[in-house]
């Protein structure tokens, strides 16, 4: 009994953390506003209803072209340096939104150091001449498409490694150049990772805020931050945010169909395509185009974030701010990882209620930071009326910010773990207990051991995700306890960048190694999926 | 002889689909029982059932002293003392040959564990490869280190899951050979689910045929090949002649003589137990219509001239020593080699 008990524990952790869901819906459709919303619906809806499309179909469109672009170089031709491209590049997903927009919208403007320098060595005034600022809509959309296509280059690059390998080289020998095999037979089959990774940058589009109010774009995320925290509207806010929330339910539904049609046209006794060597010349281009993305992403905001550092020095709070960064992103990646570990663990032991909290817990991963962190205060709301002490929620600042990353970044977590389980039949299971594992026992001795890269992986996209996250952690932190995320946008919103500069750095350089060690696995991953030696019959993989 | 693992009737459903239906089957120790049947006939569900992986609806499974399944109560399979060995092996990736032959004696302490493992890899010739990961070992030898692991807990019985059908042919009888004499110096009950006769034949001491979820026959290889009870059931174990005629009480008054008769109302006659001879010799007139080589012999397929009957009831295989003359077109004597002469 008590062993059922405590397996279906983490299945209870994950559906608890999405009742805030079901408190900001209700808060939203049962609050009263005054009025609040529709005035924000006379005034700025349509504004930030257009904006927030615009925004996505720009990003959508760049990062699918970034993204499959890169892939179908990746996975058709030999150029130099592209064994380390093809895990380096998912390296951008390190640099938040925002970081990047910080550092190019200083870079760019008529103070910075681009167009100071374009004056010095021409003589011209500020109105004299036409520079392409990155602000403003077209600003946000490069932006997103640079630091979001590792989402479709991802997806793009399985597709292409996994789906029809022998179908490409047959496209060629019936006489398909490099770029009609392309548009023929490699983006028809891939289309539908390409949908699903865009669906997936589309939602993150959606939930940034740190960017989007750096560059002056009226997106949903920027009027429900304004709502709640400018103008004291939390009701207001909340029926912005479940609008918000559908759309990305929507966005997630199309991705998860995406998905599907993906598998069908995946050809598991498919290798992937031989590759093609080019000219020397063609073969740099290749080069060049990766290497121009990867410092666009990546290398230029990076440096220009350190040379502003280095002059201005460390930022006040820094320190604390990494540390309360690392201690509350470590946490959060171990109790994440840990409840998706014990809800992989007990779905794929048949349990109904896990299976049931694995679906749900999607449409915690559709929800923007800022309508989670919104939720969990109207549940706090509702919970403090019944309780006589408020102090005890006070107290519970961190473990709030902590059920917010549940809420949001469970899923991702939860995925990775049972991801890697998955590559492992069911019959090992079923081997185990007929070698005298009882249930209990095969979680720890079997499904342990044959999740433990997913384990690893799943912790550490939680880390990365969760030191990155803004709007939830900006909502829900404690007084007082600034991370490197709060700081950064701190300094940032005062245009204050020389001191943003070093929070945004760290955020970066302790992201890097967390997505590196990523790239790494999901690397060894597919090398050894598609390892030249010869499978023994009967192998499993590892 | 005493069973150790025992079906008795057992059922089991899936979305109002009987896969298994009615089954008895029972297991002694020392012997290999055969379970052949086409893919999906409900083989590996009884299996299944057996291992405690399936619950039963219908009928119970029990071992020597215990009800093992009935319909609502199941003995966990960690609990049932039996061994599985799976179509793929089903070895642990992350762990070496010693640890997966290992994995099962967890009660034992580590230097007790590692010795019976290294001892039972040791007599499945595979003493060197005890560090060696699943990877690193061929098919025959994963299949050698399965087997260890489901002996190492000394288990009353053993099912194996075609363990043999992923290998190639000609590691499968040798790897078949050498496991089933290991499991029967070990005194186990094994239980093979196979669907290949030429197995089920040469290896079981008794074989079950099972067909859309029932046991259709069983008994002695010998005897469920030369006389099986039904059309399905020869057809399952090799090749067969269909033969018509008058019935006769048991028998069957054909061409070819006086044959018993299955409870279809035909004689079954198996391809090498008809003789061909030169149309000379006594027997019933044929044209040889086709001629195959086939492994170690030949095979021709002859009409028997009996007019009115049509070509599907008159046309037999037949299977004669690779240098016999018979060509197409030739004129032969047919005659059973057991039958009683036309009266």
């Amino acid at each position: 009994m008590v062993t059922k008990a405590l397996r279906s524990l983490p299945a209870w952790v994950g559906l608890l953390a999405l009742t805030p869901l079901a408190a900001l819906a209700i808060g939203a459709l049962t609050g009263d506003d005054g009025g609040a919303t529709r005035a924000l619906a006379a005034t700025r809806l349509i504004d930030m209803t257009t904006s927030s499309m615009l925004l996505v179909f720009g990003a959508t469109l760049g990062v699918s072209c970034i993204g499959a672009g890169l892939a179908w170089l990746v996975c058709n031709y030999r150029f130099p340096g592209r064994g380390w491209f093809d895990w380096v590049l998912m390296l951008p997903l390190a640099a938040p939104s925002y970081v990047l927009a910080y550092a190019y919208l200083d870079l760019t403007q008529a103070a910075g150091p681009l167009q100071s320098a374009l004056r010095d060595a021409t003589g011209w005034r500020v109105g004299d001449y036409l520079f392409p600022e990155v602000v403003g809509l077209p600003g946000a959309i490069l932006i997103f498409s640079l630091c979001l296509y590792p989402y479709v280059y991802a997806l793009a690059r399985s597709a292409f490694n996994g789906s029809g390998g022998q179908t490409r080289d047959a496209a060629r020998l019936l006489g398909c150049t490099g770029a009609a095999v392309f548009w023929r037979v490699g983006l028809p089959m891939a289309r539908p990772a390409v949908a699903a990774g865009a669906a997936l940058a589309a939602m993150e589009t959606l939930a940034d805020y740190g960017a989007v109010a750096h560059l002056g774009v009226s997106t949903y995320t920027v009027g429900i931050m304004r709502a709640w925290s400018s103008a004291g509207e939390p009701i207001a806010a909340a029926r912005l945010a479940v609008v918000l929330v559908v759309i990305c339910l929507a966005l997630l539904w199309i991705e998860r169909a995406a998905r599907g049609r993906g598998e069908r046209f995946a050809d598991a006794a498919s290798s992937p395509p031989s590759l093609i060597q080019l000219s020397p010349v063609r073969a740099w281009v290749c080069s060049g185009l990766c290497l121009l993305v990867l410092t666009l992403a990546l290398v230029v905001p990076t440096a220009y974030l350190l040379s502003i550092s280095l002059d201005a020095g460390p930022s006040r709070g820094l320190t604390d701010a990494v540390v309360r960064t690392l201690l509350l992103a470590i946490t959060a990646a171990v109790i994440l990882t840990l409840v998706g570990f014990g809800i992989a663990s007990a779905t794929r032991s048949g349990s109904p209620m896990a299976r049931a909290t694995q679906q749900l817990m999607s449409a915690g991963y559709a929800t923007p930071g800022a309508a989670a962190a919104l939720g969990i205060l109207m549940l706090v709301g509702a919970v403090s009326t019944l309780l006589p002490d408020t102090s005890i929620i006070v107290a519970a600042g961190p473990a709030l910010l902590i059920a917010a990353y549940q809420c949001r970044f469970g899923s991702a977590a939860q995925g990775s773990v049972a991801a890697a389980l998955s590559r492992h039949p069911s019959v090992l299971d079923e081997a185990a207990r007929t070698l005298g594992c009882s249930e209990t026992s095969l979680i720890g001795r079997v499904h342990w051991p044959l999740a433990r890269t997913g384990l690893l992986t799943g912790a550490l996209l939680a880390f990365v995700e969760v030191v990155k996250e803004q709007p939830a952690t900006i909502i829900l932190r404690p007084f007082d306890f600034d991370t490197l995320a709060v700081l950064a946008h701190g300094y940032a919103s005062e245009e204050r960048l020389a001191q943003a500069a070093s929070p945004a750095l760290a955020i970066v350089l302790v992201c890097a190694p967390a997505m590196i060690a990523v790239a790494w696995l999901t690397r060894q991953r597919s090398l050894e999926a598609s390892a030249n030696r010869p499978t023994p019959v009967g192998a499993v993989p590892v | 002889m005493t069973a150790v693992l025992t079906a008795m009737g057992v059922s089991r459903e899936f979305a109002g689909r009987r896969v298994v239906d009615n089954v008895s089957v029972s297991l002694s120790a020392g012997r290999v029982t055969a379970l052949l049947g086409q893919s999906g006939c409900g083989k590996s569900t009884l299996l299944r059932m057996l291992a405690g992986l399936e619950p039963v609806d219908g009928g119970e499974i029990r071992n020597e002293r215990d009800v093992l399944s009935s319909p609502g109560q199941t003995v966990s399979p960690d609990k049932r003392n039996v061994g599985l060995v799976f179509q793929s092996f089903a070895l642990f990736s992350h762990l070496t040959a010693r640890d997966n032959v290992a994995f099962g004696l967890a009660h034992e302490k580590r230097e007790q564990r590692n010795r019976i493992a290294q001892q039972l890899l040791a007599d499945a010739g595979l003493a060197d490869r005890a560090s060696a990961y699943p990877f690193q070992l061929s098919g025959g030898e994963q299949q050698r280190v399965a087997i260890a692991r489901a002996l190492a807990r000394k288990p009353s019985a053993v099912l194996l899951d075609e363990p043999f059908s992923s290998l190639d042919a000609g590691l499968r009888r040798q790897t078949r050979q050498r496991a089933l004499a290991q499991l029967r110096q070990a005194s186990t009950a094994v239980l093979l689910v196979t669907h290949d006769a030429d197995e089920a034949l040469s290896e079981a001491d008794d074989i079950a045929v099972m067909k859309s979820g029932q046991v259709i026959d069983a008994g002695p290889p010998e005897r469920v090949y030369a006389t099986p009870a039904t059309l399905e059931s020869a057809q399952l174990t090799g090749d067969v002649n269909q033969l018509v005629g008058a019935v006769s009480g048991a028998r069957v008054l054909t061409a070819l003589g006086e044959l018993p008769a299955v409870s279809d109302g035909y004689a079954l006659v198996r391809p090498e137990a008809l003789l061909v001879r030169a149309a000379s010799s006594p027997g019933a007139p044929a044209t040889v219509v086709d001629r195959r080589q086939l492994a170690g012999a030949l095979e021709i397929t002859v009409e028997l001239s009996s007019p009115g009957r049509p070509p599907e009831q008159s046309a037999l295989r037949v299977r004669c020593p690779l240098n016999s003359p018979w060509l197409s077109g030739q004129t032969v004597s047919i005659s059973h080699l057991n039958a009683t002469d036309r009266q």
